[in-house]
């Protein structure tokens, strides 16, 4: 079975006049059919570069140094704008972007602004596309009664469903969620949450869940994705991820989260600050803080490989360091 | 320690600063015009004020036309100090008439009037029982387009002994061998001290130009009407009848009036124009200057303690705010001129009290975010007072605005005195540029664009050179507008 | 010293939405933000108790009025058996040096400025502690040493912007400790940090805590790290405080519904661990229209007649441990599941 998308050696870095960002460095990983990976990582580790590459919608000063990215075997990088707008973005994969309820235009209904996007990307009657767009909010959780209420008169959860309600709008098969419910108090972005995992099921959706926090990722998706200064660090089932983390960041990062339940013990933390992408340490980003490091960690950037079953590291020590299995 | 840190911002923000091109060209227009201020009286010699009669009025620039004649003096040394001078003089004598210099007599001067020469004068005199001339001539070979002003001056004086008459005649021979005579002393009986003609001849008189032309609007152009050799003649005629004569003449001159005229021409005065356009980058920098610090410092003092303090405080000085604002500026302005009396300081005090409010606003809409910051919140924990915070944290988080400001403000004034000064209101003693284009615009010479461009060109470079450094301020203090 | 270094009694904080010059004038009655709405709490010397709570329920403003930031519409605040306010106006400011405050953002609450040097001397400066350069210096390293920004010559003068975040919220502890106050509130300190570098901070805290016997009022949002760092727990909603006591009876076995909804709503970094359905719907009222009865009614599955009309105390279920609730008993005693809907009570 090949995957549905399939991201291969994705390298892109931003121009600027202080030296080339490198925000997206040899990032591969694949998404089933169907399947619901996370994408975690500290703020400016490249997760929302990732994103808005593959759907080409990279900044301005961005610079696609290599890689592919295979959607259902057609090579979206070498797709051209006109055909990418047309056939790709909206149709099958769509995004709900970071700080998306800020997105929203004040002066249009919600109802308005979804039929909008509907018009613009598929040839629907008006009729047709308000029917789908009354759908749509019911599935997310809105009360058709409210869809001619402008973006105001919402409550941040309800704009968010909104957006993500957008998002669906074409039928898409993957959806990209940028940090959902980040800017949402917990039981807001509890029910945000569930909706998105309802409809993930519900629809059998292919979706990549963004977020800075390992916890809304654990919480929602199948199979997680640690990435660490542009690169992706670790690639496993979000059970396996929890259970048995391999590299020394994710080990870090997971056990530099409080717990909720359990016995109270004095957490450890990871040593230093993430590094500036303009310019990253040499061999593994992570060298400078991490504690296992050796002399090759500092020369060698180490590759990610499948070192257990369906489970990928990148790093030179995981097999040798007996701390790990 | 802190010594160094200092240098290091400081040449930090040079740096920056020189990287920015609007900065650049800010302070490179800035650097002429300082540098014209400060050199002004060693690039011209002349007062923009008081110097006049430079050349005729009007006179166009050197550069212009160079068919129009300069200033022309005929006798290249009216003083006659030695019997040398009196070689550029062609003498003639006729009956009993002898002409000889000397040492021993010379035109004092006139107190309050004019100086003289001193010793040294050409002496005529008349032999007893005997008519006779004596005429001195200067040729003077003419070579420009005519000219609209003629003068000439000369300084007598007579000794007689007995009974005799004596004359003296000023003529101008043309070149076509006409002589048309400019003055003349009529016959006369006995001595006289030293004098000269009353009115002086000069095709300004009216009377004279109406005796020659027969027409009150002539003037010098029909003396020189073409080039060629022309004469200056001074005819001293002397009738003795028994007794002895000596005529004096000194300090014979003959001025044709400049039609061109320095760099930019002379104005309705006849005075130099380039002066007054160095020169008036003097007070424009100064009155642009000044009343852009009093209105900043204004400004800031009341944005900040109305920003700080709100409540009644703020609403009291929002409310002057608003009433300055709304109260159309010139007209005000003009009633307060009008009021003070029209000095520089009156100027610049006025245009910096009434150029704060828009200052204010900006402080004080800054200082109420700084309020709100958790940092000054964060010095108030820790027991910071009302002084302390405004010292500490408020102000130099104000003066680079006030730094911006300041120079987005110049302009403003700069362009408000020029106002004044164009509407007849500024000070009556300072030639500005705004002044000048006022006179360009009292004497009718909007024509005239060598006279009537530059002080508006300068008024804008000068106003632009300060917004390009305000912006150029701006772009570095607010780095959120600067390109990535 | 007391046992109770802080006591908080009916803390009050009303905002006027907005007062224009007109509204004054015609003396009209100005809709209140009721931030603070009635909030009595105590903490024990050397303990930290937890604040927590959601977005804009009122945990900043109770922590700016205990210490005095902000004046309280009512109610006292007794440091050390003492009424700030009723204190000789001499003898406030040493008090006043005693309670310091975190702030939540630490690229904001740092003047950019100053060097980490004039940062930290600025309180010396204000108490006039220190004679001379070379004492406040020494004061300073020590103080940053304590926050273990090592060695300290290396970060003297540095300005904000070339610290990262963690450092930054270091200096910002510094700056506190340098007063050796007995009381620091703390207001979401690591909220704006980075995940990895947020344990440092926080194991900090506690070192110093252990180090010096500070006293610590913790406001956080987050229930996983209320729960990493308090002995005590206070729940605030819509200004309130809803349950408080120890941090295990609070978080372990919360008896006011909207803790319980809280600690199901967590997400949990534990996939194999999935939490059950969610009994709560809609979102936290505005502070300015706070329901009548339990402010928490409109959102309580539970809810009956009575909640609509009274409005709960905060009492007792167990010695040190306080809820507002009608049902606390019930679910105390285990005769209401926890998180779990009442089939009769379940709604369509
Ligand atoms: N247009 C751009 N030009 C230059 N650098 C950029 C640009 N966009 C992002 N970056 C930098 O690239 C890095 C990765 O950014 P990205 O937005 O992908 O991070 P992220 O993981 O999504 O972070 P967050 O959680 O804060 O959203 C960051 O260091 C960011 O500063
Ligand atoms: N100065 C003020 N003027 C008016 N309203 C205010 C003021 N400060 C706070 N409020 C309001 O009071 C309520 C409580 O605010 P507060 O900042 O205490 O909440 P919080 O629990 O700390 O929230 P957060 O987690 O977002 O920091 C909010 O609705 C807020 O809008
Ligand atoms: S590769 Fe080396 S430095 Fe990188 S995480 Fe593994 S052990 Fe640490
Ligand atoms: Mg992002
Ligand atoms: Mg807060």
């Amino acid at each position: 079975m090949t995957a549905l998308l399939e991201v291969r050696g994705l390298k892109m870095h931003y121009g600027t006049v202080k030296g080339d960002v490198k925000a997206v460095d040899d990032v591969s990983f694949s998404l089933e059919a169907g399947e619901s990976l996370g994408i975690a990582g500290e703020s400016g580790c490249g997760k929302t570069s990732v994103a808005l590459a593959l759907m080409k919608l990279q900044p301005g000063n961005a610079k696609f140094l290599g890689g592919s990215i295979t959607l259902d075997g057609m090579n979206v990088l070498a797709l051209d704008d006109e055909k990418i707008r047309r056939e790709v973005r909206w149709k099958r994969i769509s995004m709900v972007p970071q700080a998306a309820m800020n997105a929203l235009n004040p002066v249009f209904t919600v109802k308005d602004q979804i039929i909008e996007a509907i018009l613009t990307h598929e040839d629907v009657s008006e009729k047709e596309a308000e029917k789908r767009t009354l759908e749509l909010l019911k599935r997310v959780g809105i009360d058709p009664s409210r869809a001619g209420n402008y973006p105001h008169e919402f409550s941040g959860g309800m704009k968010q469903r909104a957006m993500i309600a957008m998002a669906l709008a074409c039928n898409p098969e993957i959806v990209i969620a940028d940090e959902p419910t980040t800017a949402l108090d917990v039981i807001v972005q509890a029910q945000v949450l569930k909706v998105i995992k309802t409809l993930q099921r519900d629809l059998g959706l292919s979706m990549i869940l963004i977020s800075h926090d390992l916890s809304v990722v654990a919480e929602t998706c199948e199979r997680t994705v640690i990435m660490y200064a542009g690169s992706i660090v670790e690639n496993t089932s979000t059970v396996e991820m929890f259970r048995h983390p391999l590299h020394p960041y994710s080990v870090g990062l997971i056990g530099a989260f409080p717990k909720l339940t359990g016995e109270r013990k004095r957490l450890e933390s990871i040593t230093g600050n993430p590094p500036n992408l303009l310019d990253p340490p040499p061999g593994c980003r992570f060298h400078p803080r991490c504690p296992h490091a050796r002399d090759v960690c500092t020369r060698i950037v180490p590759p990610l490989l499948e070192t257990h079953e369906n489970h990928m590291v990148a790093c030179h020590m995981v097999n040798r360091h007996p701390e790990y299995r | 320690m802190d010594r160094g840190r200092l240098a290091r911002s400081v040449s930090e923000f040079g740096r920056m600063y020189l990287g920015n091109r609007m900065g650049q060209a800010g302070l490179a227009l800035l650097f002429i015009f300082i540098g014209m201020a400060a050199l002004a009286p060693y690039l011209t010699p002349y007062d923009p004020m008081y110097t006049m009669q430079l050349a005729n009025f009007r006179a166009k620039p050197q550069w212009l036309d160079p068919a129009l004649p300069p200033n022309l003096y005929l006798i290249t040394d009216p003083g006659l100090p030695s019997v040398a001078a009196l070689g550029e003089w062609s003498l003639e004598l006729t009956g009993g008439s002898s002409a000889s210099w000397t040492g021993s007599e010379g035109y004092p001067g006139i107190p309050l009037v004019e100086e003289g020469s001193g010793p040294g004068a050409i002496e005529v005199t008349g032999e007893p029982s005997a008519e006779g001339t004596a005429v001195v001539e200067r040729i003077y070979q003419y070579a420009y387009k005519p000219p609209r002003r003629f003068s000439v001056h000369l300084a007598y004086k007579a000794q007689v002994t007995g009974e005799a008459t004596w004359s003296i005649q000023v003529l101008l021979r043309q070149s076509d061998g006409n002589l048309l005579e400019l003055w003349s002393s009529g016959p006369r009986r006995g001595s006289q001290g030293w004098t000269v003609p009353r009115p002086q001849i000069d095709t300004n008189d009216a009377i004279l130009r109406l005796r020659l032309f027969n027409d009150i609007l002539g003037d010098a152009s029909r003396m020189f009407p073409r080039g060629g050799e022309y004469g200056l003649v001074v005819r001293v005629s002397t009738v003795s009848e028994g007794g002895t004569v000596k005529v004096y003449l000194d300090d014979v001159s003959a001025r044709i009036w400049g039609e061109s005229f320095g760099l930019l021409g002379t104005d309705n005065y006849g005075r130099d124009i380039f002066t007054q356009l160095m020169h008036g980058s003097r007070i424009s920098i100064i009155i642009g200057i000044f009343s852009a610090v009093i209105a900043v410092v204004l400004g800031v003092l009341v944005g900040l303690t109305s920003g700080y303090l709100g409540g009644w405080v703020d609403e009291l000085a929002m409310r002057i705010n608003d009433i300055l604002l709304t109260i159309p500026g010139l007209p005000f302005l003009i009633v307060l001129t009008a009021v003070l009396g029209p000095t520089i300081w009156s100027v610049i005090i006025l245009i910096g009290f009434l150029g704060w409010m828009g200052i204010a606003r900006l402080i004080r809409s800054q200082v109420l975010t700084l309020k709100t910051k958790a940092f000054v919140e964060a010095s108030r924990a820790s027991g910071g007072g009302t002084w302390h915070i405004i010292r500490v944290h408020l102000v130099p988080n104000v003066m680079t605005m006030a730094y911006t400001q300041l120079a987005l403000t110049v302009p403003g004034a700069i362009v408000t005195e020029a106002a004044l000064s164009f509407l007849g209101l500024g000070d009556p003693f300072l030639q500005t540029w705004g002044k000048m284009l006022h006179d360009v615009q009292y004497y009718g010479a909007v024509a005239e664009w060598w006279w009537a461009v530059p002080p508006g060109l300068c008024i804008a470079l000068l106003s632009m050179s300060f917004v390009f450094i305000g912006y150029a301020l701006d772009d570095i203090f607010n780095p959120k507008l600067r390109g990535r | 010293m007391s046992e109770r270094l802080v006591r908080v009694e009916g803390l009050v904080k009303h905002f006027p939405v907005h007062m224009s010059l007109l509204d004054s004038l015609l003396r009209r009655e100005v809709p209140m933000v009721k931030a603070v709405d009635g909030v009595s709490f105590t903490i024990k010397s050397g303990e930290i108790f937890g604040l927590v709570g959601e977005s804009g329920c009122g945990k900043t403003t109770t922590g700016r009025a205990v210490i005095r930031l902000i004046e309280p519409t009512s109610g006292h605040v007794l440091f050390d058996g003492v009424d700030v306010d009723e204190l000789p106006r001499g003898e406030v400011k040493a008090y006043r040096r005693e309670m310091q405050i975190i702030f939540q953002d630490p690229f904001e609450s740092l003047n950019p400025k100053m060097t980490i040097y004039e940062l930290v001397a600025e309180p010396l400066e204000i108490h006039g502690i220190g004679a001379g350069d070379e004492e406040r210096r020494a004061l300073i390293s020590e103080a940053l040493n304590e926050v273990q920004l090592i060695p300290p010559e290396e970060f003297l003068f540095r300005y904000p912007h070339e610290l990262s975040g963690g450092q930054r919220q270091r200096v910002a502890i510094a700056r506190v400790l340098i007063l050796k106050p007995r009381f620091v509130v703390a207001d979401e300190p690591v909220s704006m940090l980075d995940v990895s570098i947020r344990t440092e901070v926080l194991n900090l805290m506690l070192d110093i805590r252990e180090k010096l016997g500070l006293t610590i009022l913790f406001i956080t949002h987050d229930l996983a790290i209320a729960r990493y760092m308090s002995d005590d727990i206070g729940v605030m909603y819509l200004g309130k405080l809803i349950e408080c006591g120890g941090t295990h009876d609070v978080l372990d076995d919360p008896d006011h519904p909207y803790t319980q909804a809280l600690m199901a709503a967590v997400p949990v970094p534990d996939a194999e661990r999935r939490r059950g359905d969610l009994p709560i719907r809609g979102e936290t009222p505005q502070p300015i229209n706070v329901p009548p009865g339990c402010r928490f009614h409109p959102r309580c599955p539970y809810a009956f007649d009575r909640c609509k009309v009274e409005e709960p105390p905060l009492v007792e279920v167990e010695p040190g441990h306080a809820a507002a609730c009608f049902l606390q008993d019930e679910f105390h005693a285990g005769r209401l599941k926890r998180g779990r809907l009442p089939e009769d009570q379940a709604e369509t």
